[in-house]
């Protein structure tokens, strides 16, 4: 209750200085898990599902996925120090507290992943850290796990390479101190799964035509997009699977039936045959689309391509 | 019902429902072009009965759509019935 002219002098309502047996005792940082903000594992999933609910997140839509960049080679701390003014007579007062601010540095992935990774740069995320015991850091939230809302997220350009030093790939993570201090929340994995080897980002997929459109048949070759290499002979007959693809009419965006889904090894390529009698074919000289399915489509019963998401839509003229 | 895979071919089943026979033969006549005709026939014949739960007449291609469609009044007859 406010009372006039009472000033209230902060007590010590809580925190002692025993020293206990078991404690937390954060190792070097290994990866980070880049979220959504506000992306929040609950008490129940961290119990029973947090693998699960892991993976499952990383082949989620835009909007609920997670991206593991779980593969640091080397942390430079670069966490500011506290800002102190020194008054007249000597005497030093604290200003505000340094943020936390790191430099990781990768190489698996190198400019591929790199160039990825850039086009996080404009937008604001969260991250759970990872460090080397495969402790997952984030911040607790009543009884759950959110990822850290990051005050800066940044992937430089690659760092070019000398007669004394390999090309060089880097991020810049900023973090609010209260986040890792008073806020912290974590959870160890390492005795359930081994995450750096089980939670994966996706790779992406471009599409091609090798045939152009024609009564209702294309011939498709999948590449990887980093190298460009055909992914026909690893995984050409899941991808002769009509549940891997879908077609739209290019103007209406309604969905074209796909009757059947052919491998050509001769050429490495996916014959797909479409339903020409189909109400939402187009005319002649409209277009239509095809792309793959959703990464969760993919990575599922009976096509089993886990890890994997198209990167392009192929538009044809009828 | 799940699609069938056939000779590697990934067939659309539901698609294959709504076809008879004669127009499910012409729709592929492109495919298993390696194959004998025999062979052609019997695998795609093999996906059609899948889908339709029917079987086709050994004469299905003399014979006049009214035989497919005796079979789908047949099928839709039981369907009813249950």
């Amino acid at each position: 209750m406010a009372e006039l002219n009472k000033v209230t002098c902060g007590g010590l309502l809580k925190g002692n200085t025993g020293v206990p047996a078991c404690y937390m005792d954060l190792s070097v940082i290994n990866g980070i898990i880049l979220t959504p903000i506000g992306y929040t594992l609950t008490k129940a999933e961290i119990a029973s599902t947090l693998l699960s609910k892991l993976q499952t997140s990383t082949l989620a839509t835009r909007a609920n996925r997670i991206y593991p960049v779980l593969n640091f080679v080397d942390i430079k701390d670069n966490t500011e120090q506290p800002s102190y003014q020194t008054l007249g007579f000597g005497r030093k007062v604290l200003l505000k507290e340094g943020k936390y601010s790191f430099e990781a540095s990768y190489l698996d992935g190198g400019l591929c992943l790199s160039n990825q990774l850039r086009n996080f740069n404009p937008i604001k995320w969260a991250a759970f850290l990872v460090d080397s015991n495969g402790v997952l850091i984030g911040t607790k939230v009543g009884d759950n796990l959110m990822a850290i809302p990051l005050n800066l997220f940044y992937a430089f350009p690659y760092g070019i390479a000398t007669s004394s030093e390999p090309a060089s790939y880097k991020l810049n993570i900023e973090i609010e101190p209260k986040y890792l201090n008073e806020e912290i929340g974590f959870v160890q994995t390492k005795g359930e799964f081994d995450i750096f080897d089980t939670v994966k980002g996706l790779l992406n997929l471009v599409i091609k035509e090798t045939t152009t459109l024609a009564a209702g048949k294309i011939e498709i070759m999948v590449t990887n997009s980093c190298g460009g290499d055909n992914i026909y002979d690893v995984y050409g007959t899941n991808l002769a699977n009509i549940t891997a693809w879908i077609s739209k009419n290019a103007t209406t965006k309604n969905g074209i039936t796909i009757t059947a889904a052919t491998p050509v090894p001769a050429n490495k390529t996916i014959e797909l045959t479409l339903d020409t009698a189909d109400l939402d074919y187009p005319a002649v000289a409209s277009k239509l689309t095809i792309e793959l399915n959703t990464a969760a489509i993919l990575a599922a019963a009976p096509i089993l391509m886990v890890g994997y998401e198209g990167a392009n839509i192929l538009t044809q003229t009828v | 019902m799940n699609n069938i895979t056939i000779y590697g071919v990934n067939f659309n089943i539901e698609w294959a429902k709504t076809k008879t026979y004669k127009q499910f033969l012409e729709h592929f006549k492109h495919l298993f072009k390696e194959l004998t005709e025999d062979e052609r026939e019997n695998n795609l014949k093999k996906v059609w009965e899948t889908a339709n739960k029917v079987q086709v007449d050994e004469h299905i291609n003399t014979q006049p759509d009214t035989k497919i469609t005796k079979y789908k009044k047949e099928k839709i007859g039981k369907k009813e019935s249950l």
